[in-house]
């Protein structure tokens, strides 16, 4: 008898946060269709060296003229570019420079963000009233030109504009995650919490701020798609690395001045871009409607 | 409430200015460098009279006192590059920039509400996806492509559009305010006028896309939030038409949560201007902007970053503070 009330109560074992958000996520089609992408994206980046066909840097000039370069074939599915690099290796470069661009400067704004939220909204008084304003004056300063200077003050290259976008996208964050925090304050269970006599410290950190994570995911996700759009527009600017690395959005500013005799050589790195931005963007909005159902 | 925003105003502004004049100097490379004859013609002397001719040569409180003195009066001191007043360039940059971003905020709104509208009322039916398609795909794209693309097609493909600048370099017009529609309707100069909508067309929609699809989601989250409440049942009650009930109630209501979203918009359109900027040779803030960065301009860097971030400040005030005006709801809450 013992025995049948375990059964019947199995399938009401908690089985964690995670797993219901993977069930809701994995009913939405156009989450799936995001999830394909960005992971299709990442296997992309992370076996470019087996992936791509050639060496994406080095050049075979022969069959370059001026103002015309050789369309797709055979050996070279995408093309040549004007250097007689192999389009479709450097497209596939650039995935990688993307992806670290994209991981790395999410992470730091996460880092920065969570930290300066987390502090204003569990402080509150003062404390949150400097942060805030903090977060005020750097929301004032448009982000490109805040990357920009970072990206000059460090010089060009991707570990500046990982660090730019990063540090740019750190107060949205904050302000995020102190809103939510600060609404998850007001809640019953921070009420009970406290009179049980739970410190404030521990309620914040072991309670509050797990209980407002999921915007934060959100916005993680949100975030892959503008740091990568962010990166191509640096980058587009000439102020991520040297002339010659396959760099998405340097791959588009190349194209300028070619534009009508080869467009495909635009279309490719461009359709990069827009392919895998939508797709953390169909992921992020999947996750937003996973973790809020309206 | 107005006078706390006001303090909060002014709290910002002096944390703005420190900001930028630190972050500003903590640039690498010294303008005197920049700006002196080649490396073979410097020596220590020359540099040295450089450094003390742009005032660099003075503690740094000294100089951040007197820029912020000069600030109140409006004078942002000279370019070390043109040696004009910084002022100067600002007042030819500034109104090029903000008649762009001030025509793509147009575009947007006149077509992302009207899209949202018609989302919000066939939800879950073609035009809902459709919209939703559309819109993901806008803010998908890097502006710069986007402009590339309109670019490409529209003056190089099919030539119906001009391709760079804000007017035909032969038509010579007056400029009293730099905002050339504006300047072309004082002037009473029909040609000059349609020919400098010709030149906006491309740039505004390039940068209108984002915000477009932007304002389209909110007017149709917020539709669909609105259209649950007692009032809305009512105006079903009581045999008004959907459409009239959809437009007069739920829309009217659902526009208070976007205009405290536009001071953000107008921000972004101000700096995602500059990229398109770049590809149209539009002449305004930001390709200035960029050259400041690169000469290391540390007057015209500062200024056009502190005018920037200025009407941000100023644009997201006057949208807090018109909010009581706009919804009784907000009255009351005080």
């Amino acid at each position: 008898m013992s025995l049948a009330h375990v059964e019947v109560l199995q399938p009401q074992v908690s089985t964690g946060p995670a797993v219901a958000l993977w069930r809701r996520v994995r009913a939405s089609r156009s989450g799936m269709a995001g999830l394909m992408i960005v992971g299709g994206f990442v296997l992309v980046a992370v076996f470019a060296p087996l992936l791509a066909p050639y060496d994406p840097l080095a050049g075979d000039l022969t069959d370059i003229r001026p103002g015309r370069v050789p369309g797709p074939s055979a050996e070279h599915p995408l093309g040549l570019d004007e250097q007689g690099r192999d389009e479709l290796s450097r497209v596939i470069y650039g995935a990688r420079h993307s992806l670290v661009v994209g991981v790395g400067s999410v992470a730091i704004g996460m880092m920065l963000g969570v930290v300066l939220g987390a502090l204003a909204a569990g402080f509150g008084g003062w404390v949150d009233a400097v942060l805030m304003r903090l977060v005020d004056v750097l929301l004032a300063v448009p982000a490109l030109f805040l990357a920009i200077a970072v990206a000059a003050a460090i010089g060009p290259g991707l570990l500046p504009a990982t660090i730019a976008i990063g540090v740019t996208s750190a107060p949205l964050v904050a302000r995020l995650l102190r809103s939510t925090m600060a609404a998850q304050l007001e809640s019953g269970y921070v009420a009970a919490a406290t009179a049980t006599g739970v410190p404030r410290p521990r309620i914040v950190v072991h309670h509050v701020l797990p209980n407002s994570v999921g915007p934060v995911i959100v916005a993680a996700t949100l975030g892959m798609g503008l740091a990568i759009l962010e990166a191509a527009g640096l980058s587009f600017l000439g102020l991520v690395g040297d002339p010659s690395s396959p760099e998405w959005g340097r791959m588009l500013a190349a194209t300028q001045r070619s534009l009508q005799t080869s467009p495909q050589l635009a279309l490719f790195p461009g359709l990069a871009i827009v392919v895998v931005v939508v797709g953390f963007n169909l992921l992020g909005e999947a996750l937003r409607q996973a973790l809020d159902p309206r | 409430m107005a006078a706390r925003r006001l303090l909060q105003l002014a709290v910002v502004l002096v944390g703005l200015s420190l900001l930028l004049f630190v972050w500003v100097r903590a640039l690498p490379g010294d303008p005197a460098e920049a700006l002196l004859a080649p490396a073979d013609q410097r020596t220590a002397e020359t540099r040295e009279s450089a450094r003390r001719a742009f005032g660099l040569d003075r503690p740094l409180v000294r100089q951040y006192a007197d820029y912020v003195v000069r600030l109140a009066r409006f004078d942002l001191g000279d370019s070390f590059t043109s040696r004009q007043p910084v002022t100067t360039e600002l007042r030819r940059r500034f109104p090029a920039t903000v008649e762009l971003a001030g025509a793509a905020l147009v575009l947007a709104i006149a077509g992302g509400v009207p899209l949202g509208f018609v989302a919000a009322r066939r939800r879950s039916r073609w035009p809902d996806h459709l919209s939703l398609g559309a819109s993901l795909l806008a803010v998908s794209i890097p502006s710069f492509l986007l402009a590339f693309l309109l670019k490409y097609l529209f003056s190089v493909e099919l030539g119906w559009l001009p391709s760079t600048g804000r007017l035909d370099a032969a038509r010579d017009v007056p400029h009293p305010t730099g905002f050339y529609l504006l300047d072309a309707l004082l002037d009473l100069d029909g040609a000059a006028f349609l020919d400098a909508l010709r030149h906006l067309v491309l740039p505004a929609v390039a940068l209108a896309a984002a915000p477009l699809a932007f304002v389209a989601r909110i007017t149709r989250a917020a539709m669909l939030d609105v259209a649950g409440e007692d009032y809305v049942r009512t105006a079903h009650a009581k045999g008004l038409a959907a459409v009239d009930v959809d437009r007069g109630h739920v829309l009217r209501n659902a526009l208070l949560p976007l205009t405290s979203v536009t001071g953000l918009l107008a921000g972004a359109l101000l700096s995602g201007a500059a990229l398109v900027e770049i590809v149209f040779a539009w002449g305004g803030l930001g390709s200035m902007l960029q050259q400041a960065i690169v000469a290391r301009d540390y007057p015209a860097l500062q200024g056009g970053l502190f005018l920037v971030a200025l009407v941000f400040v100023v644009v997201n005030l006057a949208v807090d503070l018109s909010a009581p005006a706009l919804d009784p709801r907000v009255r009351e809450a005080r």
